[in-house]
Formats: structure tokens, C-alpha cells, sequence
């Protein structure tokens, strides 16, 4: 197993929990802000949520995509 | 009898299967009808006290969830057992069943609190009970017909028209009968016998999917019997064949199999398939009820809507594989979530029209009324626990999910708007970790797939219809027969702007299945894949459109309805049976194969001509089965030049050679006469569907 497979197979891992954490925590977060509809316009957003969300994505998605591209 | 009293019921019945079905497995001890404890385990265990413990009302609700959540945890705990080097179905059904009894105590506690006002059967003014007496005296008239027409029909005998020309009319008039009683039972008033109705329909699925199972004693579609194969070699094994097949990177429905066969003490898991397309289909009744109930009022439209379902569903995609096991499981997701978003309610977007479109965006429909936060929490969980047994199961589904799921988010029309991500990043694990075997090596093979939009059209759509001119018209026929759904479902949809949620939900749940079209290395038979992913909708909203019927006081509208149900089942008894000369497996086809693959040494090379499931059922390590040889001289001097040491011909493949290809009568005689007049063959065995021919003096070295 090359270097870069030993590498990734964690990377990818970490990638993994990162994004399940990053959904629980939004599912828990919108409960405990009530049962009442909430409609986000961009004043009331959160820029920092909405980043640490895309960067969890690109993160993960990268990560898979090397793990692909090695492996096969 | 009360819901309560029936709750109650059912968590003690799951007591005693958790008691008995893991101490028969243990200790393997065969008494009578093991089988069906082994099978009532799996619907039932851990998941009645789950979804109790959950939900105590609506009950159509924890109908849904009680196989649902039982099936998934089935899945995913077989799934990490055969992964982790664990596999022991004794074991399995411990596990499963200490789950079970451990929340028996909180859902028996929720159940005293709450179920008191939930009755099971109608309320308000009695129901006739002279239509109930005659109802079941005539679905017990139906079934006997039914029975009779299995002894009467000759299958041999269909050719280019399928099914629908060799139906002796016994079956057209019990399901005739059955279809009256449902809608009887549909149109009743005071208000629509939702007991009778759904008894009926369900009657009436297991007469449609399975007739030519219990008629021939076999699967419907060959394929089954690999699947059984699988099955038994995880079963045996505990392992998953690496780099042999790529059903094995999602191997949820396979493991889950080899785990009830454990159970139930059976050699394989041949003795579920001729009754699995019944049980696929009843568990998408539930769901297709409540999707029903969510867009539109009432118990009618509801109970038509699954019936429409029924009519809808030629595809057969419910014979013993993976995808018939996912298919309900993703439809209880999405009818859970409507469910909540139908009682919470959507407000209305206000405002110039450029800020009612972006509204929903940012919209999170409130929560369901009286629910906590960690109700919500709770089941969104349990939703995400069916999500990820779909995602180890089937490679399809969780595609057309996550599509599904995250078009509802972007449209506002789910509490639950980051599911889809969850089950993204669940479907990207399983994907990158344990579907290796899937994609190491030919990475590029698979994504040559994605954009072939006009490939997968012309394999799903234009390919099927050729050969025979009778059977390329039957073809057209069933394609017309989507399209009619496909309107009607348009039309309702029209008609009644949507139903009671916007009318972008759901058009979204119908359009969003189609981008597996677009991006997919499944080849044709995703067309057929995406026709059945919305079909759910389509029934639903085409049984919208028929509102006006159900609730008019005229007397034709009940004799309006029966018999435009009646033309329905029609219809789709023939859509179903277009190949039933070809895709069955009669029991002498199974019984020869077994014969066959017990008796030949390990290593030996079998071959059919083409493709014959049945001889994948067993001793799937041992055997070589070399795929067809494509290229130039005919067929048998292909099968020639691979040398097999036994050769495999059913009439049913001669049959497809015949109507595909124009092959000439007795064509595999003729191949059988040539092996043999080479000198290499001689024809061991002989039946009414298969012969079979074993090299002279064969050794398994030589293969």
C-alpha cells in the first residue's frame, strides 16, 4: 500500500464523521430552536454555519474523489 | 378491538418471537412452521416496541415503521456482523431480539398512556355489516377461482402475448370479484371500510404477483435464484465473495436473507421467493396510504391510490432481490416526512413573486404539533437508520433518495432539511469503504455511464421492443401503460393544483427520480427504475384526480369506479406477463439444476446458452459459469469452442431466442442433436423444459 493510500483511508474517515457531526448538530440545533416555522433570509443567516457546511462538503468530496482515483 | 388492545397484541407476539426465534436458531430445532416464525421475526422484531415507543398514532404510522425499522436494523446488523468477521445467525437474532425486549417495557408504557381514543375498523355509523358478510364470502369465492385457475393454465403455451393469452378466465373473474369488493369497500358510506379495502387490495396483490410463481412452482424471474445463491454462501461462509459479482458491495439484502434461512433452519432461501413479490408489494402499501393522506383528505383517495399502485406496478421489481427490499424502505422515509409536513402544515409565501419563489429556500416547516424536540430528534434518527440499510443494500436507491429528499429541503417542504446530506455522507462512506470491490479498477468503466442519457433511453425504452411483431406491439403496450399512468398522474395533479401541500412537492418527487437517467452506469433498466420510483406519486395524484368520483352520491359512480379497476387489473396482469414466456422458472428448471450443480465436481464449467439464474443457486465458489461468447459462427459452435463440461438448455431461453431473434422451433433439440452427433455430449437428463448434456468422459482438470 502506497504512502498516499495510508494517508487517505484516515483522511476520508475523519471526513466521514466530520459531515455526520456537521448534520447532527444542524438537526439538533433546529430542534432545540423550537417547533415554530423559521424562514432564513440572508440577514438572519449564519455565514460561519453556512461555511463550516460547504467546507465540510468540499472536504469530504475531495477526499472521496482522491480515494477513487488512488484505489482504482 | 381497540389500537391499544391490538398494540398490545402484537408487543406481546414480539416477546415470544424474541424468546423462541433465537433459542430455535441456537439450538436448531425444526418444529412446524418455523419458516413463518422465522419470517414474522424479521417484519416485527425490534421494530413493533420501536415504533412504538416512537409513534402510538396516527396507525398508519407505526404500520409503516414496524417492518421498516425492523428490516433496517435486520440489514445493517448483518451487514456489519458479515464485515467484521462476526457472522452467526443465532447471534443475529439474540441481538435483534434483546432490543426488542428491552424497549417492550417503555412502548407498553406509551401505549397504556395514549392509544386509548385510536379504534382500529370505522368509526361513526356502523358499516353494513351484510356488505362485510358478503365481502368476505366473495373474496373466499375469488380465492378458490384463483386456485382453480393455477391448476387450469398451461404457461407452456404463451408465447408472443404473454400472459394475457393463456389466462384462463377463472383468474380474470376472482380478481374481477376482488376489484368490486374493493371498491365497495372504498365507496361505503357513511365513510370509506378502510379494514375491507385494504383486505382486498392486498388480496388482490398477492393474486397479481404471484400467479405465475405458485403456478409454475418457481420464481417469476430467474434471477432470484442467484440472489439465493448469495445468499447461502454468506450463510455458509460468513464472508462476501470478493471480485466476483458486484451485487456483493451491497450486500445488505443478501446478508439479511442468509439470516432468516439460518432462522428458519431451510437449505436456502428458495422456499420465500415464490411469495416475495406479495411481501414486497404489501409493505408499499402503507406508505402509499399515508403519501395519500398527506397530499389529499380522506381515506378514498388514499385506499385508490394504493390500488392504483397495485394496477401501476408491471415492472417487477418486487421478485427476491435487493431493490424490492429498499423500494419500501425509501418510501416509508419520504411518507414519514410528508406525513409531518401534511399535519404541521406549510405557511403560505407572501410578498412579490420573485420573494414567494425564494421563500421556501430558507423555509423549516414547523414541527409537528405536541411533538418535543426530542421526538423529532428521535425519529429523524430511526429515518436515518432506514436510509443507511438502503445504502448497503442497493446501489440505486439511496441515489434516487438523497435526489428526492434534497429537492424537498430546497423547496421547504421538509423539517428535516439536512436528511439529505446524512444520508449523502452515509451513501459517500459506504461508497468509498465498503463497495471497494464495486468500483477498484474500472472507476472509469462506471463513469463512463454518467451523462449517457440517450443510451439509457434507447436500452430502456427503444431495445425492449423488438423482435416478434406480436410481442413488440405487447411491448409497446406496457410502455403505453406507464404513459397512461404517467398522464393520469399529470392530470390529477393539474386538477387538484397539487393537493394539499404546494404543487412543486409533489411534481418534485415525481421529477426528481428522473435525474438517475442523467447520472448512472446502470444501463436501460434504469428507465424502468424511474418509472417506479414515481410511481407512488403518480397514483397518488391520478387517484386525486378521481376525487369527484369517490365522493359522488350517484349510483354509477361505485359500478364506474369497480369496473375502471377492473380494466386496470387487466392491464396489468398482461403488462406484468409480457415475458412470463421467458423469465419463469418452472420447478422441474430448479429441480434439474440442483441435480446438476450437487453432482458435478468443484471446478466444473456449466453452461447455458445464455442466462440461467437457477444455476447460480447454489455452490457459488465451486463452479465456473463462463459468460456468453459473443462473436462469429453460431450459437453452437460458440458453446463448442468453450468446451463446458455440462451444457444447460431450458425452453424457456429457446422461447426468447424465438421471439427476440426469430430462432426456428426446436431449435435447442436441434443443438442437443449436434453435441451429441460431435461426439463430445451425451444428454443426461431430459424435461418437459430442460435438457441437459455432460461432456463425454468430463474431469474437472479439463474445465
Amino acid at each position: 500500500m502506497s504512502t498516499i493510500e495510508v494517508l487517505i483511508g484516515p483522511a476520508a474517515v475523519l471526513a466521514v464523521l466530520a459531515g455526520l457531526s456537521v448534520y447532527a448538530a444542524s438537526t439538533v440545533l433546529r430542534e432545540t430552536r423550537g417547533p415554530a416555522v423559521r424562514v432564513w433570509t440572508l440577514a438572519t443567516s449564519r455565514p460561519m454555519l453556512t461555511a463550516l457546511f460547504g467546507a465540510v462538503i468540499v472536504y469530504g468530496g475531495t477526499l472521496l474523489a482522491l480515494r477513487l482515483g488512488v484505489l482504482s | 378491538m381497540t389500537g391499544r388492545t391490538l398494540a398490545r397484541v402484537g408487543l406481546v407476539l414480539a416477546c415470544a418471537l424474541s424468546l423462541v426465534v433465537p433459542a430455535l436458531a441456537w439450538w436448531d430445532v425444526n418444529i412446524a412452521g418455523r419458516p413463518l416464525w422465522a419470517v414474522a421475526f424479521a417484519v416485527l422484531v425490534p421494530g413493533l416496541p420501536a415504533a412504538l415507543t416512537l409513534v402510538r398514532h396516527p396507525a398508519r404510522i407505526v404500520v409503516m415503521l414496524v417492518p421498516a425499522l425492523s428490516l433496517a436494523s435486520l440489514l445493517l446488523l448483518t451487514v456489519v456482523q458479515v464485515t467484521a468477521g462476526m457472522w452467526s445467525e443465532p447471534l443475529t437474532a439474540s441481538l435483534l431480539a434483546l432490543v426488542g425486549v428491552a424497549l417492550t417495557p417503555v412502548a407498553w408504557r406509551r401505549v397504556a398512556r395514549a392509544v386509548r381514543t385510536v379504534r382500529v375498523g370505522p368509526r361513526g355509523a356502523p358499516t353494513a355489516p351484510t356488505r362485510r358478510i358478503l365481502s368476505v364470502l366473495a373474496l373466499g369465492a375469488a380465492g378458490i377461482l384463483w386456485l382453480t385457475a393455477i391448476d387450469t393454465i398451461d404457461l407452456d403455451a404463451a408465447g408472443s402475448t404473454g400472459l394475457i393469452g393463456v389466462l384462463p378466465w377463472r383468474y380474470l373473474l376472482a380478481v374481477a370479484i376482488v376489484v368490486v369488493v374493493a371498491a365497495l369497500a372504498i365507496r361505503a358510506r357513511p365513510r370509506t371500510d378502510g379494514t375491507f379495502a385494504g383486505a382486498a387490495l392486498g388480496v388482490l396483490a398477492v393474486m397479481i404477483t404471484t400467479f405465475v410463481g405458485v403456478a409454475d412452482g418457481g420464481s417469476p424471474v430467474g434471477t432470484a435464484y442467484v440472489h439465493v445463491g448469495f445468499a447461502e454462501w454468506i450463510g455458509d461462509t460468513g464472508t462476501l465473495r470478493v471480485a466476483t459479482d458486484a451485487r456483493f458491495s451491497w450486500p445488505g439484502f443478501f446478508t439479511a436473507a442468509a439470516a432468516v434461512v439460518g432462522w428458519a433452519g431451510t437449505a436456502d432461501a428458495t422456499a420465500l421467493v415464490v411469495l416475495f413479490p406479495a411481501f414486497a408489494t404489501l409493505l408499499c402499501f402503507a406508505p402509499v396510504y399515508t403519501i395519500g393522506r398527506a397530499l389529499y383528505p380522506g381515506r378514498a383517495v388514499a385506499w385508490t391510490a394504493v390500488a392504483l399502485f397495485v394496477l401501476g406496478n408491471w415492472v417487477q421489481q418486487d421478485y427476491f432481490a435487493p431493490q424490492a427490499i429498499a423500494f419500501p424502505l425509501m418510501l416509508t422515509i419520504l411518507a414519514v416526512l410528508l406525513w409531518q409536513t401534511a399535519e404541521a402544515g406549510i405557511p403560505p409565501s407572501s410578498g412579490p413573486w420573485w420573494q414567494r419563489l425564494l421563500t421556501p429556500l430558507g423555509r423549516t416547516p414547523p414541527r409537528v404539533p405536541g411533538r418535543s424536540g426530542r421526538w423529532a430528534i428521535a425519529m429523524e434518527t430511526g429515518l436515518l437508520a432506514v436510509a443507511a440499510a438502503i445504502v448497503v443494500s442497493h446501489q440505486l436507491t439511496p441515489v434516487a433518495l438523497i435526489l428526492a429528499l434534497a429537492l424537498l429541503s430546497l423547496l421547504g417542504a421538509v423539517r428535516s432539511r439536512t436528511l439529505w446530506f446524512g444520508v449523502a455522507v452515509c451513501f459517500a462512506a459506504w461508497f468509498a469503504f465498503g463497495a471497494v470491490d464495486w468500483w477498484s479498477g474500472h472507476l472509469g468503466v462506471l463513469l463512463n455511464g454518467v451523462g449517457q442519457v440517450g443510451a439509457a433511453v434507447e436500452a430502456g425504452i427503444v431495445s425492449r421492443v423488438s423482435g416478434d411483431a406480436t410481442y413488440q406491439l405487447m411491448q409497446t403496450a406496457r410502455l403505453a401503460w406507464s404513459a397512461l399512468f404517467a398522464l393520469a398522474g399529470l392530470a390529477g395533479w393539474v386538477l387538484t393544483r397539487g393537493g394539499r401541500l404546494p404543487m412543486p412537492v409533489s411534481a418534485a418527487l415525481v421529477v426528481a427520480p428522473m435525474a438517475l437517467v442523467a447520472g448512472q452506469a446502470y444501463g436501460g433498466e434504469v428507465v424502468l427504475r424511474v418509472y417506479l420510483y414515481a410511481l407512488p406519486v403518480l397514483a397518488v395524484l391520478a387517484a386525486g384526480g378521481l376525487a369527484r368520483l369517490l365522493r359522488s352520491r350517484r349510483p354509477w359512480a361505485t359500478p364506474t369506479l369497480a369496473a375502471a379497476l377492473i380494466v386496470g387489473v387487466v392491464g396489468v396482469s398482461a403488462a406484468r406477463g409480457v415475458n412470463v414466456a421467458f423469465e419463469r422458472t418452472p420447478a422441474d428448471v430448479l429441480t434439474v439444476a440442483r441435480q446438476v450443480l450437487w453432482s458435478v465436481p468443484a471446478g466444473s464449467t456449466i453452461r447455458p446458452l445464455a442466462t440461467e439464474g437457477a444455476l447460480r443457486v447454489a455452490r457459488l465458489g465451486d463452479l465456473y459459469h463462463p459468460t456468453t461468447v459473443e462473436g462469429e459462427g453460431s450459437a453452437f459452435e460458440r458453446l463448442l469452442a468453450q468446451d463446458p463440461d455440462v451444457v444447460f438448455l431450458t425452453s424457456m431461453r429457446e422461447r426468447y431466442e424465438q421471439l427476440r431473434s426469430g430462432a426456428p422451433d426446436g431449435w435447442y433439440d436441434n443443438i442437443a442433436r449436434l453435441l451429441v452427433a460431435s461426439g463430445r455430449y451425451e444428454v443426461v437428463t431430459r424435461t418437459p423444459h430442460v435438457i441437459v448434456l455432460e461432456r463425454v468422459s468430463a474431469t474437472p482438470e479439463d474445465g
